[in-house]
């Protein structure tokens, strides 16, 4: 398998006084060249630590486990001079919060040029043009005039256009955008969506995406992960997690939003809240709200397995039935 | 009073306009003015649930603030239960006030930290000088209604998850027993699984006491699933206003549609085939509007009247309105990409 990023067996957890915090519990996760991988959950789920600990960007009260291989090499083993490199070198960045992600005393235009410089070691006359044409692949209007514009002078949308940018002006090969678009509106998410989707097309670029939005997930991602209290419960292709899944969280997940499109009488919530993720119970951690659980739940931690039903991968010990009503539009 | 319930408006917003001042400097007072919400007129009937939707900006939480007089109108006129309020001093308005409540969007800031979820419900009772036995019986009551235990009464809010959180603010808001209650973006800060909760509870509370909602939301999918009636603002002014069917099915605002065709559907072959429209540009700044139609800027069929012309909403009552020189009935849900 030709798989540009591959995770194994990660774990991550922050201590918290006396307590420790398993936000990450064992995940495995496989990126192709040119893939759109989709990780969605709700807060808590383990969804941005797990790519955070890929970058090496979690604070010193975090211990990772596992290993991460980039492109071939082994990145927790990796020197703090070889991060720097690969870190918005070949693979860059995005965050939820553009506001807080530019230096606001800086013009947009010298901080990517910045980020040119010191990977590429070229003139700053060269940074600056290749700068400029970064404005223009993200399509930000008058890119020369906007070089020297400050984060406060723009908008939410053109300051995430700005975070892209430098994201993706080292040419890397791997893009993590964590809720790329959760602080946007909906017209100017629908624009950075198509941004994203040009540099894949472009530029065989990979990218994660890290969001709570299934409806970002389904019109982008080319394969989910559904997360659950720091663990995968449910991956596969697109079309399978959204019209074949059998764990009874994702399934939850799916039918407990409404929908844009159809006018239901009732919705469907999942009920209770998510654990706490510094108890550490024996059992699956979604059995507590499940209501498919049986005896087995309670004492024995499912593993992801592959289903031959579905196709998919699922971790549950009493999957559901895969449903008629989603698999008609098959 | 009996009138009302029969069918008249709760709630009759006519021009509301909210003016801020632009910002200045300690010695230099600015010149320049921020029209937030610019002339927006609609009704609210008992027991139905209007959504004014619309991106950041666009005043529709200004509108929401002056309807409950936390702001006060620059002009226009809001009647609520037949009493004239836009102009009107706190003390005239605070008897009327048992009856119009409102929830907030952020559950983390909208609660007092240091009162019990007691105290936090109760406050208002007390406000109205309801008695004490009274009151440990409403709230009791509330509480079990909002599915929270009695011993959580005793709690402090930070003990408690977002949902129970916002729970707790949607009990303080109905415990007055209200007719008419204002939901600000009651479950965007919540996580999915946690907004069907609310949602639920929500609608729950509608049937059972005949509440009348205005609620201020972004997300068109939750909108859509609870609301009878939808206002669609852009930059001031309500652009669209009809029934849910009307707004979701057949509208006929350039800029409704861009909204709708925006939004996402967990479906991906459904959001796969659908027809895009992405729009230009960004929201114009409130402080220097286009000429003629606000949306003009961004909008798909601009034509030279758009920008000499501002369309205007005819009817502001109950009927399906469309400011705009060019509507055309779209049903951008559904279709698709050719």
């Amino acid at each position: 398998m030709n798989s540009l990023l591959s995770i194994k067996d990660l774990h991550v957890s922050f201590g918290l006084g006396l307590e420790t915090v398993d936000a990450v519990r064992g995940i495995n996760l496989e990126i192709a060249r040119g893939e759109i991988v989709g990780i969605v959950g709700e807060s808590g789920s383990g969804k941005s630590a797990s790519m955070l600990s890929v970058m090496r960007l979690l604070a010193t009260t975090a211990t990772t486990r596992g290993t991460v291989h980039f492109a071939g090499k082994e990145l927790f083993s990796a020197s703090s001079k070889e991060m720097r490199g690969i870190r918005g070198g070949k693979i860059g960045m995005i965050f939820q919060d553009p506001m807080t992600s530019l230096n606001p005393s800086f013009r947009i235009g010298s901080q990517i040029a910045e980020a040119i410089i010191r990977h590429q070691h070229v003139s700053t006359k060269i940074a600056v043009s290749k700068a400029t044409d970064l404005l223009e692949v993200v399509s930000i209007p008058r890119p020369s005039e906007s070089m020297s514009l400050f984060p406060h002078e723009m908008s939410g949308g053109m300051k995430q256009r700005v975070m892209i940018a430098m994201a993706i002006a080292n040419d890397p090969e791997l893009l993590i955008a964590d809720e790329p678009t959760t602080a946007l509106d909906v017209t100017i998410q629908a624009q950075i969506l198509e941004v994203l989707k040009g540099l894949r097309e472009t530029r065989n670029l990979s990218i994660v995406i890290i969001t709570h939005d299934l409806g970002v997930v389904a019109g982008l991602a080319d394969s989910v992960n559904v997360m659950y209290a720091g663990e995968i419960v449910e991956s596969g292709d697109v079309e399978g997690v959204f019209y074949k899944a059998t764990h009874p969280y994702s399934r939850g997940l799916l039918s407990c939003v409404p929908r844009l499109d159809i006018r239901e009488s009732a919705l469907h919530p999942i009920g209770g809240d998510p654990p706490k993720l510094s108890e550490k119970t024996p059992g699956c951690s979604f059995q507590p709200r499940c209501k498919n659980a049986i005896d087995l739940c309670e004492t024995t931690s499912p593993t992801l397995r592959s289903s031959t039903v579905t196709g998919l991968k699922v971790s549950c010990h009493n999957p559901m039935e895969p449903s008629p009503q989603m698999s008609e539009s098959i | 009073m009996a009138a009302q319930v029969m069918g008249g408006p709760l709630v009759q917003v006519r021009d509301l306009v909210k003016t801020f001042a632009g910002r200045g400097t300690v010695l230099r007072k600015s010149k320049s003015q921020v029209q937030a919400v610019a002339g927006v007129s609609f009704d609210v009937l008992a027991g139905e649930t209007l959504s004014i939707v619309g991106e950041s900006g666009c005043g529709k939480s200004t509108t929401a603030r002056c309807v409950t007089r936390i702001l006060k109108p620059t002009s226009g006129s809001v009647v609520l239960f037949g009493t004239e309020i836009s102009q009107s001093s706190q003390e005239t308005i605070r008897p009327l006030r048992r009856q119009f409540q409102m929830v907030f969007q952020d559950p983390y800031a909208s609660l007092n930290s240091t009162m019990t979820v007691e105290e936090i419900i109760s406050e208002p009772l007390i406000v109205h000088g309801f008695p004490a036995l009274e009151i440990k019986e409403r709230v009791l009551a509330v509480v079990q209604q909002m599915h929270l235990h009695k011993s959580d009464l005793t709690r402090f809010p930070h003990q408690f998850s977002g949902g129970q959180r916002q729970r707790i603010g949607i009990a303080r808001a109905v415990v007055m027993q209200p007719k008419f209650v204002v939901l600000d973006e009651p479950v965007s800060a919540l996580d999915v699984s946690i907004q069907a909760d609310i949602i639920q509870m929500l609608e729950g509370l509608q049937e059972s006491l005949g509440l009348a909602f205005l609620m201020i939301a972004h997300d068109l999918s939750v909108v859509r699933h609870v609301s009878d009636r939808v206002a669609v603002m852009y930059l001031g002014k309500i652009v669209e206003i009809g029934t849910n069917k009307q707004i979701y099915e057949q509208s006929s605002h350039p800029y409704t549609q861009a909204l709708l065709a925006a939004a996402p559907i967990p479906d991906p072959r459904v959001e796969r085939a659908r027809q895009r429209i992405i729009l230009k540009g960004d929201v114009p700044s409130p402080a220097n509007p286009p000429s003629g139609c606000r949306f003009r800027t961004r909008c798909f069929k601009v034509q030279d009247i758009c920008s000499q012309v501002e369309p205007l909403l005819i009817d502001p009552g109950v009927g399906h309105q469309v400011a705009c020189h060019f509507p055309e009935e779209i049903n951008l849900i559904t279709k698709r990409r050719v």
